[in-house]
């Protein structure tokens, strides 16, 4: 986290907990260990968030290495921060309120690294028989009858990666991780009313997106 | 509502997170415009893409490898500020090492930016507080005074004779140097440096010093009301026997600078004892009352065996005729006039055997 020159989101996480309305969350005896130094307990949230949390970084990342980064610097920068976590929201709420952030700033260093690049690995490779472009084995999925589905999948996917990063990730978090509006506004630290907007714009272009690449929908 | 207001509200709508007034309007739309109803239907499907997005797995070692960098973070946290003062073993003694390197480069670069600076200045200083010090007395002045001899020996300082008149205070002379023999022109103002308290303390030191075969001792008198017998007991009491050196009037020239100190021997006690006492004689019984005033410079000395400087003396029938062996000359200056008291010096006490005056550049014996 400290190397990326990334804010860790502490004000963020008041923020977040002001909005949210106290909630009965699972997590606070863990969390309350954590913050007396029982680093088992904080090892049982580590365990139990961090396949939700890897899914919204990668969402919005759309790389799953640099999901599986962000994941590790977000828990370390929880830990680093959890004395500030009062439970006033969620403990998931507040640490998904860190993976946002991160993911941002990851987005924003892959952006100017690209930037920076004469070429990308991912680049079409010129050959004597013509272009070849990598076709690297998909993670998600590897039974063949379901093919179909896995190819809806990636459209859909891309579709999501093709929006810009602020309705993208209201698209993420309300769609893929089912948060309220209300919570999400308090995570990016925008409106409810912006937050609706955004989600609905987010859907339209993704219908639109998917039309084009499905036909029907 | 509008239209294009129910288009945009649908996606609320399946959220279900818009009031029950809103509700009821969007329904009611929804019966008669199928453009809204088609547009709600790929809406839903939309999300229902969306949604049926299959989640990835962490990798098996995501845990692992998070709380591993969590103890990390907890072990820091533990240490604190106090902690940070103790690096681990590893990373501080080359921390030291280069610390100290760094001392040791910065403190060569200090010492050599000093020294061009301090020694030229060396030698003047010394050479200045030398020629400051000379003129003082006392016991802890003359220490100071020896100090300074042996700086000028080292340094081979020359220092001219000259009379020297006597403060209020006693003062003392630094010694003055013997000129070679064979200098007709410049006769020797040899120097005696007494040196009771030295010779006290100082046996050791003192067995190494050379008979010198002139010696001579100087009372220079100033203040015309003052007794110069006084200040000869002052000066005797205070131990100190005081060499000043007195310009050789025989040739008539003036004093010549002397050679270097450092060839000039050291008298002996009992020279210097007599040269007291015949300094003393010489006040107390030789010396015109008249002449006890400012202006009169006087110094005694012995007769050296080989009478350097003073070969007119074989002439002398006075001195020719005299059989004393330990001869002592007091050297008179009184308003423009030179004179040399000659003593001898038998059973303990001095005798005046006669008086020089200087007339047409020769010594003349008075009448």
């Amino acid at each position: 986290v400290h190397k990326n020159g990334t804010n860790i989101p502490v004000t963020l996480s008041k923020d977040t907990e002001d909005i949210t309305t106290p909630a009965q969350d699972d997590d606070a005896g863990l969390v309350s260990s954590s913050q007396g130094g029982d680093l088992r307990a904080y090892e049982r949230l580590v365990i139990k968030h961090q396949k939700r949390m890897l899914n919204t970084a990668f969402r919005i990342i759309g790389d799953y290495d640099d999901a599986c980064e962000v994941v590790q610097d977000a828990f370390v920068a929880a830990y680093r921060n959890i004395r500030t976590f009062r439970g006033q929201a969620k403990f998931s709420t507040w640490l998904t309120s860190i993976i946002v952030n991160l993911s941002k700033n990851r987005l924003k260093q892959v952006r100017s690294r690209q930037g920076h690049e004469v070429f990308s690995l991912n680049d079409p490779v010129r050959t004597d028989d013509g272009e070849m472009t990598m076709d690297p084995p998909s993670r998600d999925l590897s039974v063949l009858d379901r093919m179909e589905k896995r190819d809806v999948q990636v459209r859909v996917q891309d579709c999501i990666n093709a929006l810009d990063q602020d309705f993208r990730e209201v698209l993420v978090l309300r769609d893929l991780q089912e948060f309220s509006y209300e919570e999400i506004g308090g995570m990016l630290k925008v409106r409810s009313g912006t937050v609706k907007s955004r989600l609905f714009r987010a859907r339209e272009m993704v219908k639109d997106c998917l039309k084009r690449f499905l036909g029907e929908l | 509502m509008e239209h294009n207001d129910i288009r945009h509200k649908l996606s609320e709508y399946i959220d279900g997170s818009i009031t029950a007034q809103e509700k009821t309007e969007i329904e009611e739309h929804l019966k008669t415009c199928e453009t809204c109803k088609d547009a709600l239907q790929e809406l839903r499907k939309t999300i229902e893409h969306v949604k049926a997005i299959d989640e990835v797995e962490p990798p098996s070692w995501m845990a692992q490898k998070i709380m591993a960098k969590v103890r990390v973070e907890a072990e820091e946290k533990k240490k604190g500020l106090f902690g940070r003062f103790f690096l681990p073993i590893s990373i501080k003694p080359p921390i030291q090492a280069v610390a100290v390197l760094f001392l040791a480069v910065t403190a060569f670069y200090i010492y050599r930016s000093i020294q061009p600076a301090s020694v030229p200045s060396e030698a003047p200083i010394q050479e200045f507080a030398a020629k400051k010090e000379a003129p003082s007395a006392g016991i802890a002045k003359d220490k100071m005074a020896k100090a300074d001899e042996s700086a000028y020996r080292s340094k081979k300082v020359r220092q001219t004779p000259e009379y020297k008149a006597l403060d209020m205070k006693l003062e003392y002379e630094k010694p003055a140097p013997p000129v070679p023999q064979e200098q007709p022109a410049a006769t020797v103002p040899a120097p005696a440096k007494r040196d009771f308290d030295m010779a006290e303390n100082n046996e050791a030191s003192r067995e190494k010093q050379l008979t010198t075969p002139k010696t001579k001792a100087a009372a220079p008198l100033q203040a015309g009301k003052t007794d110069p017998l006084d200040q000869l007991k002052q000066r005797s009491a205070a131990g100190l026997a005081a060499p000043a050196t007195m310009a050789e009037q025989a040739s008539g020239t003036a004093a010549t600078p002397g050679a270097d100190f450092a060839s000039v021997p050291r008298t002996e006690d009992k020279d210097a004892e007599e040269i007291l006492s015949v300094m003393e004689h010489f006040v107390r019984y030789d010396l015109q009352d008249a002449m006890k005033t400012k202006g009169l410079q006087y110094s005694a000395r012995r007769v050296p065996k080989d009478l350097a400087g003073l070969q007119w003396l074989r002439d002398s029938t006075a001195y020719r005729s005299s059989t004393c062996s330990r001869k002592y000359l007091v050297d008179v200056e009184f308003s423009g006039k030179s004179s040399k008291y000659l003593y001898c010096y038998e059973q303990n006490k001095p005798r005046l055997l006669t008086v020089y005056e200087l007339k047409a550049g020769t010594w003349v014996e008075r009448k």
